[in-house]
């Protein structure tokens, strides 16, 4: 008997203190170490070591170079429209610096390209100014060809079989050659880029060429203006791809230079629709008056030569089944 | 019912009242013995009856008073800390998406002066007050996770802002490189900040979340105790009542009232700020939290804009990312949808309104600015992006960006003031709670010492 009364003091004290030590409320622990923060100073998208892209072998069958004979006519219904429309639609870049890009200042468009088409222009108007840029990512090129919103398309176009399956190709008109591009110390050799990081866009040919050819570590960017920001902030010690793009590069850097014998050679040529026959073998005739009149090689001096040196504008070859 | 003694002999079991013999007080000797000879009389069971009344009303009076600054506690929370938190995370969102996409706008080419300065210094505020709301995040931080997200935040602004730099300077030099940084910023804040903003975000409403329950949950603890102190009170009167024959004991009924006063005092202070908590969470947390998706969205829709008009040609379709983002917020259903269901507020509803209709605005003047990029009017593009005449994206979206920003407000202050009023239900429990725990174990302790002092 005696034990159950005490036994409730007992509770109750107890309940007592653990009520009080509920009211007090728990404290609140700060002290913990806050982790180093590892944030990348580096572009979203970066990754090392590149996924490479399936070899793919070159497909030659179609003799891609081989264009249509040139002629001056603009008696062809296609090209009567372009007159009537009164502007000739072309689709460039905006984002390539020397061959297409807008001009940072002004906003208007600038390049290798976007004067050659300029000159098209020309020819066809007599005013280089009757003309509309439309600017494209290059996944954009074949379907607004084929769509039919632009007439031509001069946008750093590798003319290959698998393209000649979907659009027609001018003659070529530029051959863009896979370089290096290095900061200005380092050495001109490419073999000193041996097991060294060289960036390049992801999901470009480009890729498997540096692994392949200059047995270094492949870095993929989203971009090839990443691999620039890589290159400047030293995280790998090249990019390479077409010399165009590295000329580009190199024109707003000038602690950088482009290096070493071409990987590959890229040809360039000039989109249109397929149908359009008369079309390129009047951009053909414009190139070779271009050619003659040496107004080719004024344009590559003025954006290209001081990074790429001496330029010459391809030879064209005719012949193309009209059919 | 008659009484059953549960003692042994010598203990009258009859409920006769008057002088019986009284045990000598007991003085000295051990608790067991004292507490064994208090069973063994009636005064001695009155002084048990007294313990444990004054214990259970106690316990009680404790609990109450327990439960009571828990609540506040929470509410204190959510209000507090983890309503900074959230806040500040909101504000670091917002701010952050506003200097980008002003930052992005002044890279359009043709900008008059007074216009690039709007936007610059819209990015320079924009870079303040995100840097305000690291300060105020990682104060408020509360666990190592959100120290560490605090942290990485912290540490990615200056890389921001130095990349926005770079970009500025390569501009200024008239370097399309200029842009490659841009856009290396800018994918610095939408895919690596925004995201550990929105993590935080969520932590820190999740948190708001719980305070939210703790502080409205039932009293189940107050409650419990309270009916047993009842329970035992009630008994012990009865018992009183039937030893003395007195059925009406003033000190023990003022007890008995005492504890129902505070079991009453508890009930409608803890239906009162649960309401408000309830209220201030539904009407504030949840269109604040969809209020700033909203405004996130917008905001980089507008960078995609601005952005398909100077960098498209890379591989990223800023183009596409601006419809897909117009969809979610305007589809049935959508984020748009979503705010305006999620609170039944006539003035919220008005803004909402508002938003609505500046985007439909902004969705139109964006076709037909897409439309003459696409036909090769650059200039009438950028001018669309930038004007501010009606018509124009660039004036639809300032009317949307006002009308979002005073539907924040409002959902914000909705919420202020809710916890606000919840905190001040229950202004006063604690002492109250006490005073009256104290005056009923007064009364009780009264009460029942009149009972004993008759038996000397």
């Amino acid at each position: 008997m005696s034990n159950q009364s005490s036994k409730l003091r007992i509770t109750a004290v107890a309940a007592l203190t653990a009520l009080s030590l509920a009211v007090g409320g728990c404290a609140v622990d700060g002290g913990y170490d806050v982790a180093d923060p590892t944030v990348a100073n580096q572009p979203q998208g970066v990754m090392d070591p590149a996924k490479l892209p399936d070899a793919s072998k070159t497909d030659d069958s179609c003799k891609p170079l081989q264009s249509y004979d040139p002629s001056g006519s603009k008696d062809a219904s296609e090209i009567k429209k372009i007159l009537q429309y009164g502007k000739l639609r072309v689709g460039v870049d905006q984002t390539t610096n020397l061959m297409g890009y807008r001009d940072p200042a002004t906003g208007d468009m600038a390049g290798f390209d976007v004067e050659i088409a300029k000159q098209i222009a020309k020819a066809l108007f007599g005013d280089e100014d009757k003309i509309e840029f439309i600017t494209m990512n290059s996944a954009g090129r074949e379907p607004a060809l084929q769509d039919d919103k632009v007439d031509l398309v001069v946008r750093t176009m590798t003319i290959n079989c698998e393209r000649w399956e979907k659009i027609g190709f001018s003659a070529e008109y530029f051959t863009a050659h896979q370089r290096v591009l290095v900061p200005k110390s380092a050495s001109d050799d490419v073999a000193d880029l041996k097991g060294k990081k060289v960036c390049a866009a992801e999901g470009s040919t480009s890729l498997r060429r540096i692994s392949e050819e200059l047995d270094a570590k492949p870095v993929s960017a989203r971009e090839w203006t990443d691999c620039m920001i890589l290159l400047q902030q030293g995280d790998v010690a090249a990019m390479s791809t077409d010399d165009t793009i590295l000329a580009g590069m190199a024109s707003q850097d000038p602690n950088t230079k482009v290096i070493g014998d071409p990987l590959s050679d890229e040809p360039y040529g000039i989109g249109a629709k397929k149908e359009n026959v008369a079309l390129l073998k009047f951009v053909n005739k414009t190139l070779e008056d271009l050619d003659d009149d040496g107004v080719w090689g004024d344009i590559y001096d003025k954006y290209l030569k001081k990074s790429l040196g001496k330029g010459k504008q391809p030879k064209p070859s005719y012949g193309r089944d009209e059919g | 019912m008659t009484v059953v003694p549960t003692t042994g002999a010598g203990t009258s079991h009859s409920p006769t009242p008057g002088p019986s013999i009284p045990e000598p007080a007991p003085r000295g000797g051990s608790l067991a013995r004292v507490s064994g000879r208090l069973l063994r009389n009636t005064p001695g069971r009155f002084t048990l009856a007294l313990v444990a009344m004054l214990a259970f009303i106690s316990v009680f009076g404790l609990a109450a008073i327990a439960d009571t600054s828990n609540r506040s506690t929470s509410i204190e929370e959510a209000s507090g800390q983890q309503g900074r938190m959230a806040i500040a995370a909101f504000d670091m969102y917002r701010s952050l998406s506003d200097a980008d996409a002003s930052v992005t706008a002044t890279f359009l080419p043709g900008l008059s002066e007074a216009k690039n300065k709007g936007f610059n210094d819209d990015y320079a505020d924009g870079i303040r007050s995100a840097s305000t709301a690291v300060t105020t995040l990682s104060a408020q931080a509360s666990t190592k996770k959100q120290a560490d997200l605090v942290a990485e935040l912290s540490a990615a602004l200056p890389i921001y802002t130095g990349l926005v730099e770079t970009a500025r300077s390569y501009q200024r030099q008239g370097l399309p490189l200029g842009l490659a940084y841009l856009r290396d910023a800018s994918a610095l804040a939408q895919e690596d900040m925004l995201p550990k903003l929105k993590k935080l975000q969520t932590a820190s409403t999740s948190e708001l979340g719980g305070a939210k329950d703790d502080a409205t949950g039932f009293p189940w603890i107050a409650t419990v105790l309270g009916l047993a102190a009842l329970g035992v009170m009630g008994y012990s009167q009865w018992k009183v009542a039937k030893r003395t024959n007195r059925v009406f004991n003033i000190g023990m009924t003022a007890a008995t009232v005492l504890v129902l006063a505070i079991c009453g005092w508890s009930t409608v202070s803890w239906l009162n700020a649960s309401g408000h908590m309830n209220t201030g969470y539904d009407s504030g947390t949840q269109p604040l939290s969809l209020l700033s998706q909203a405004h996130i969205d917008v905001q980089r829709a507008r960078s995609d804009e601005a952005l398909t008009l100077i960098a498209q040609g890379g591989s990223f379709d800023y183009e596409k990312e601006y419809q897909t983002i117009m969809k979610r917020l305007l589809e049935s259903g959508g984020t748009m949808d979503r705010v305006d269901k999620s609170y039944d507020d006539a003035t919220l509803s008005k803004y909402v309104g508002q938003a609505r209709e500046a985007l439909d605005e902004w969705d139109e003047a964006h076709k037909k600015l897409r439309s003459d990029d696409k036909s090769g009017d650059f200039t009438a593009a950028v001018d669309s992006a930038t004007g501010d005449e009606a018509g124009q994206a660039g004036a639809a979206f300032d009317k949307l960006d006002t009308a979002l920003t005073k539907a924040n407000e409002r959902a914000a202050q909705h919420f202020t003031e809710q916890t606000a009023e919840a905190g001040s239900a229950l202004t006063l429990t604690v002492p109250g709670f006490a005073v009256l725990t104290v005056i009923a174990m007064i009364a009780a302790a009264a009460g029942i010492q009149r009972r004993i002092s008759e038996y000397r």
